[in-house]
């Protein structure tokens, strides 16, 4: 589902990831491992396209997205479902609003809409809690926003950038749950985080880097 | 396709309402550029009323010399009329020439002088686009080509300074409505770019959820459209009242057959909706 062959994307000559290469299959859960600033958020912006490689090929879902146009970049980013430390939730608009906003990019009628985000919540937690706004929830309430609007979709590609840096183990072990669940329908997912008592007790495979390069 | 259309359309609704002091501060903005776009305008075009009706008191006063005859001097008259830039023009005879004499002097010229001494000559006026010095002084040049004139007056100095005056007015007014202009779009789109800036996290979030520049980028122009037309229906408003203040106050100066309402109206909206349009353009690009 997400295969990296041989791949190089810097800042400088001293950060980013170096001739990086593994795979994930479709219905998997990989952890990425290593310290801050070891390359775990660039392998995730490679990507969805914030940054381009230099070597080497991406292929996501048996397409090659190494060289795609800019203006496909947002297509590419429909397929996947991103999820954030910060949560990257609209502050301004309610739960409601921010787990439709996917399906609004895609267009999609507000019948249906209602109904994918009234499941999603419900499968997530957050029943009830639709017309909230996100200053009101707490920060594993936002996460689990961030996790429904990544999910409602349904992608096949799941990217998740430290969701749970921001939370107390028990909420973290939560959201690690539901992201599991995510696999079941056949998601591949690929989560960054330096959280190893977190996932060791799950037994997934995991990445592990070291400035830029990939520990074996 | 529709329900994205009718999603954006929504949204822009609540962007001002999400906004409301920077789409209100915007939107007054665009009401006050307006209003003193309109002024100007109008202030243009009643210049240019105002000269047009001074420059048609510009004339020449041509002389015949002494020995030339009545019927001579009806063939001189006609050989001027002829000239390209004379409009129209008066055969002065002795008697309507002593006429003159007394309207000016309260006496008539025979009891003066016990004879009449005037000569015959012409009062010409001048056509539209010839009424600047370089064209009188043309005119004057070529008349007095002519054989059997004495003299040839205008109001040379009165004529350069009114041209000078009108001239300069002219090019102040067009440079203070350019720069209005130029202006208001810089202070629109700073105010846009303000209500831009505040959501550039939003902006970013959208971007990496998948969304086109055109699905960002349409709220912030529909929301501009909105600011513009909000903000030209508060300066239609205020060119209303200030209208009716100027009638009750200056009556005597104003002159309001030259106010074209209905101008004004679509005017100001079609100049409130391009300045939210291009304000909003400039103040997205940075951010998208």
């Amino acid at each position: 589902m997400i295969q990296f062959k041989n791949v190089t994307a810097t800042y400088t000559s001293s950060a980013g990831i170096f001739d990086l290469s593994f795979e994930i299959p479709k219905g998997e859960i990989v952890f990425l491992m290593g310290p801050t600033g070891s390359g775990k958020s660039t392998v995730l912006r490679t990507i969805y396209k914030e940054i381009n490689i230099e070597k080497g090929k991406i292929i996501l879902d048996g397409e090659d997205i190494t060289r795609i146009k800019k203006r496909q970049v947002p297509f590419l980013r429909r397929k996947i479902g991103m999820i954030f430390q910060d949560f990257k939730l609209i502050p301004d608009r309610s739960v409601y609003e921010n787990i439709a906003l996917p399906l609004r990019i895609l267009g999609e009628k507000s019948k249906l809409i209602k109904k994918e985000v009234y499941e999603i919540c419900e499968k997530v937690g957050l029943k009830d809690k639709e017309k909230v706004y996100p200053r009101h929830l707490s920060g594993g309430e936002q996460q689990r926003v961030s996790i429904a609007r990544a999910l409602i979709k349904k992608p096949r590609i799941i990217l998740a950038d430290e969701p749970t840096g921001n939370l107390d183990p028990v909420i973290s072990d939560d959201i690690l749950d539901i992201m599991e669940i995510a696999t079941e329908n056949g998601a591949a997912v690929l989560m960054a985080t330096h959280n190893f008592p977190l996932i060791q007790p799950r037994k997934k495979r995991f990445i592990e880097l070291n400035k830029g390069l990939k520990v074996n | 396709m529709i329900s994205r259309f009718v999603f954006l359309i929504t949204e822009s609704f609540k962007g001002l309402f999400r906004a409301k002091l920077q789409a209100f501060i915007s939107s007054v903005t665009i009401a006050i550029t307006l209003i003193v776009f309109t002024i100007t305008y109008y202030a243009y075009i009643n210049f240019i009323d105002y000269t047009f009706e001074l420059k048609t008191r510009y004339r020449i006063d041509v002389f015949f010399n002494d020995d030339i005859n009545l019927e001579k001097s009806k063939k001189l008259f006609d050989s001027i009329i002829k000239i390209e830039g004379i409009q129209t023009g008066v055969f002065i005879d002795k008697k309507f020439a002593a006429d003159i004499f007394e309207r000016y002097f309260d006496t008539k010229i025979e009891q003066v002088l016990g004879t009449n001494p005037l000569p015959l000559g012409g009062r010409f006026d001048i056509e539209e686009e010839f009424r600047n010095i370089k064209s009188i002084e043309k005119i004057v040049e070529k008349i007095k080509f002519i054989s059997g004139i004495d003299q040839v007056t205008y109001r040379s100095g009165l004529i350069s300074r009114l041209d000078k005056i009108i001239n300069n007015t002219f090019n102040i007014l067009l440079i203070v409505g350019f720069g209005i202009f130029i202006l208001s779009i810089v202070l629109v789109s700073n105010t846009i770019r303000l209500i831009i800036h505040s959501k550039r996290n939003t902006i970013e979030t959208l971007k990496l959820l998948g969304a086109t520049r055109f699905f960002i980028q349409l709220p912030f122009l529909i929301e501009g459209v909105f600011q513009g037309m909000i903000g030209s229906l508060l300066s239609i408003t205020a060119l209303w009242l200030i209208y009716s203040l100027a009638q009750y106050i200056f009556i005597p100066v104003f002159n309001p057959s030259s106010i074209n309402i209905f101008m004004i109206f679509y005017g100001n909206i079609f100049l409130g909706i391009l300045l939210g349009l291009i304000g909003s353009f400039r103040g997205f690009s940075k951010y998208i």
